[in-house]
């Protein structure tokens, strides 16, 4: 007999329990624990399947806020209205670099200009990353480097980047296509107005690799992109 | 002979007399009208006078939410939902009252202590051609095209709002899911 199995125990009375069964008894207590374990599976699974369906009903249940008036000498509706803005930026006041043709000078060439960055962010704890890449005409040009090149000439000048946070050169030199993180001193204006320019991007080419190439036009489009960090 | 007449008739109890046969005239006539008992007999008729005043009923309904979703940056935001009005006043016109719940009910949604506004246009049609803006908590002019045979518009609507957010607002705005609840009480046309 399995009387001292925990379950039995805990369906049947200690005293039952104890009781000496006569043989005509036993067949009745053994169905009986039997039935009570098919019993305690059979809930245990519907409880189960209870709690998933309750669950499936949940997520299932729309999301309803609106609601519709009563009819009355005045009916009231109410709609509830959600837009999510997320941290915008924008760069604005982008200007071509045209330097005068290039006759030698030992300073190489160097141009910059100041330029507008938006933002919605609070100044408080944010801040916002430049990045940038190079495209130029002759395919053959040097990959993941700031370079204009000449497709004529099969040659490309290679260029340095720097970005200042506010207006004015004296940034931080820039790494091809690497974010340079940390960035602050937005407008919360879209176009800077009343605040005025707050970046400075500056280009500097070498009197080395200017010298390096044949007399030509060399054009390249360089990218920016900003984003919130 | 008209001295005693005069104070017979002036006499405080033919007074009386005169004010109770009057009322009581008034009242089984009054009573009379309202209602009738009937004849105890094999069958027996009475009838009560029924009087109900139906006031003018209006119901907006097939509200729904209003979601945004995120801004891309660029443009304005606008959305606007059809739904339904009905009246039981046969001019089938109604004015309609929006509040939002900004500071003095203005149309504003919020992040925390962020607000940005929006206008609200309404619409006697389902569309939102030549929709009118709203002032918030002011009533509107008077709208039509109420259906006025059933509650539900017969599930075709008759009416629309739109909400516009627009670009300068959400750029000059903090980051946040800004939220707000927008409340239209319609009522009849005076």
């Amino acid at each position: 007999l399995q009387c001292t199995e925990p379950l039995i125990r805990r369906q049947w009375k200690p005293k039952q329990v104890s009781e000496e069964l006569s043989p005509k008894q036993q067949p009745i207590f053994i169905a009986k624990v039997v039935w009570a374990r098919k019993r305690r599976a059979i809930m245990k699974t519907f409880i189960k399947l209870l709690i998933v369906a309750i669950t499936m009903l949940l997520y299932s249940l729309p999301v309803m806020a609106a609601s519709d008036g009563v009819a009355g000498e005045t009916s009231t509706g109410t709609t509830d209205i959600t837009v999510d803005i997320p941290p915008l930026v924008r760069i604005s006041g982008m200007e071509d670099i045209e330097p005068a043709p290039y006759t030698g000078g030992a300073g190489g060439i160097d141009e910059d200009f100041d330029l507008c960055v938006y933002s919605n962010m609070a100044a408080a704890g944010n801040s916002y990353d430049v990045t940038m890449t190079s495209t130029s005409p002759w395919g053959g040009a040097t990959a993941d480097q700031f370079r204009i090149s000449n497709n004529t000439n099969e040659q490309e000048i290679a260029y340095t980047v720097e970005w200042n946070d506010e207006d004015g050169t004296g940034g931080s030199a820039v790494t091809y296509n690497t974010p340079l993180t940390g960035q602050t001193g937005w407008s919360n204006d879209v176009d800077c107005d009343g605040d005025g320019d707050n970046a400075n991007l500056r280009v500097q080419m070498t009197q080395t690799n200017l010298l390096a190439v044949l007399a030509g036009e060399y054009t390249g489009t360089l990218t920016v992109v900003i984003s919130p960090e | 002979l008209s001295v005693r007449i005069k104070k017979l008739i002036f006499s405080p109890k033919l007074f009386f007399l005169a004010i109770f046969v009057i009322s009581t005239l008034l009242i089984s006539y009054t009573f009379l009208l309202a209602t009738s008992d009937g004849e105890l007999g094999a069958t027996s008729e009475g009838s009560a006078d029924m009087t109900l005043e139906i006031a003018r009923l209006v119901r907006l309904s097939n509200m729904a939410d209003v979601a945004f979703g995120q801004y891309s940056g660029s443009g304005d935001l606008s959305a606007d939902r059809d739904v339904c009005v009905w009246t039981n006043d046969a001019d089938a016109t109604y004015v309609v009252t929006a509040t939002g719940d900004g500071e003095d009910s203005a149309f504003t949604v919020s992040a925390a202590a962020e607000l940005l506004a929006y206008t609200v246009y309404w619409n006697d049609t389902a569309s939102t051609d030549n929709n009118i803006l709203l002032t918030a908590n002011q009533v509107s002019a008077a709208m039509g095209n109420a259906n006025t045979s059933s509650h539900s518009c017969g599930g075709v609507d008759n009416a629309n709002f739109q909400v516009i957010i627009n670009q300068t607002s959400l750029l000059a705005s903090r980051p946040g899911t800004y939220t707000g609840v927008l409340t239209f009480v319609v009522a009849p046309a005076p």
